[in-house]
């Protein structure tokens, strides 16, 4: 099954595994990550004979998916004096698993020393995105294995593999869900504060029967009194006595404001004019 | 009367700029190339010998040549006969060295050995094959008969080349 994860793709070399003998388990070679797949031989011998003689030197690896081998390489040294032999083999990238047995003989006379084998290896450390949290698939992963083993409303054993992960992954879901309530919550008091503006903003027209409103004016007061602004007022002293009238009419005639009278027929032209305007 | 010569004029002017000189370019890239694997170093072991030989406590130079192409190139390799920096010698100094093939990528490289060409203090090798090969160059000094060397420091230069053939 092919990794979409964006995680970085790990490359690495085994040991000599020709250091103790000339056959090997790959299950003891290869790291036992899944997904794993060999790219690439290298080898390094040295072959001693005499250049008169035929041998040829082979290196193997049974294929454990099929018939015959995965890989093979045969080096013929028939009439060549002997050497040290470095090589490195690209291969298609196969699954470590596909490969079995290894080996490296010579047939002929010859014989053969300081032999290193060591393979080379790529694999995603996410290909199982439950391997590790920090894989990008992980939730996902999580949320699947949880839901096919029935464990998402149930808590798992103690001892479930993914236990940690499971209590992470709900204290995760809880914080969303509480951040997406929150969320909602402030949008909709900013809602109402909007529409509450709006109202206000429309009801000017009608402050002046508000103002005029007994049962308003009462609550006014009441406000006003509660906060002490009427005390300075209340706790003022006026002194007694009486206030005598210090003006007089003079001829006992009183003549018309003329001034004052031009003023309020400019007045009522002027509202004339305006209100034409509306009265058409 | 003027509009026709004008357009003439046009006309002879396009004709003429039609001849020119299109370059072809390309590179050439060396299919063989040469690699110093490990540097050489000088042993003494006695007051007049330098030498790269392990046992001298000295260490061979490793120097691989790469070739993509085969049976185009050969390899010609000069070990040294002076040193190109030392302290001022007042006596002649007896070289000796070699190029042998040490490792190498296909089996059938190994018959290089046998059918290197020397004379000299050079060395050379016929790359039939593509591949890689490793050639390894020792190198000796002796000064005087059995003269002290100068203290100092002592470089001496391997020439290695991938000529074509």
């Amino acid at each position: 099954m092919p990794s979409y994860s964006y995680s970085d793709i790990t490359y690495g070399r085994t040991d000599n595994v020709a250091k103790n003998a000339f056959r090997w388990n790959m299950v003891n070679v290869l790291p036992p990550e899944a997904g794993l797949k060999v790219q690439g031989v290298y080898h390094k011998y040295t072959i001693n004979k005499d250049a008169s003689s035929d041998a040829t030197v082979s290196i193997t690896n049974k294929n454990l998916k099929g018939a015959g081998n995965i890989y093979e390489r045969h080096d013929s040294w028939n009439q060549l004096p002997g050497n040290t032999k470095i090589g490195f083999d690209l291969v298609r990238p196969s699954l470590g698993t596909s490969w079995g047995e290894g080996n490296i003989g010579v047939t002929g006379d010859a014989t053969l020393s300081d032999v290193t084998v060591a393979y080379n290896y790529k694999f995603d450390p996410c290909f199982v995105p439950l391997a590790d949290p920090s894989c990008p698939n992980f939730k996902d992963a999580l949320y699947k294995y949880l839901l096919d083993n029935g464990l998402l409303d149930n808590e798992p054993d103690v001892n479930d593999p993914y236990y940690d992960s499971w209590i992470q992954y709900e204290l995760d879901r809880k914080a969303e869900e509480q951040e997406e309530e929150k969320d909602s919550k402030e949008k909709l008091a900013e809602e109402q504060q909007e529409e509450l503006k709006m109202e206000r903003a429309l009801s000017v027209a009608g402050a002046a029967e508000q103002i005029a409103n007994p049962a308003q004016q009462l609550r006014m007061m009441q406000q006003m009194a509660s906060a002490g602004t009427l005390d300075n007022y209340y706790g003022t002293t006026i002194e007694g006595g009486m206030y005598e009238d210090t003006i007089t009419l003079q001829d006992g005639i009183i003549e018309d404001n003329t001034k004052a009278l031009r003023n309020l027929a400019q007045d009522t032209l002027h509202r004339t004019l305006v209100r034409s305007q509306y009265d058409k | 009367m003027i509009k026709k010569l004008a357009t003439t004029i046009l006309l002879m002017s396009a004709t003429s700029a039609l001849a020119v000189d299109s370059p072809i370019q390309g590179q050439v890239q060396s299919k063989c190339s040469v690699w110093t694997e490990t540097g050489g170093v000088y042993g003494h072991p006695l007051p007049y010998k330098l030498s790269t030989l392990p046992a001298d406590g000295g260490v061979k130079a490793s120097i691989r040549i790469d070739v993509a192409q085969a049976d185009y190139y050969k390899a010609k390799f000069t070990h040294p006969n002076s040193f190109s920096s030392s302290p001022t010698l007042n006596d002649a100094v007896a070289w000796t060295g070699s190029t042998i093939v040490g490792q190498v990528s296909v089996a059938a490289m190994s018959a290089y050995e046998a059918a290197k060409v020397t004379y000299n203090n050079v060395t050379e090798f016929n790359l039939t094959l593509a591949g890689s090969t490793w050639f390894t160059v020792s190198s000796t000094a002796q000064y005087g008969s059995t003269k002290s060397l100068p203290a100092g420091n002592y470089t001496a230069i391997i020439k290695a080349e991938c000529i074509a053939k």
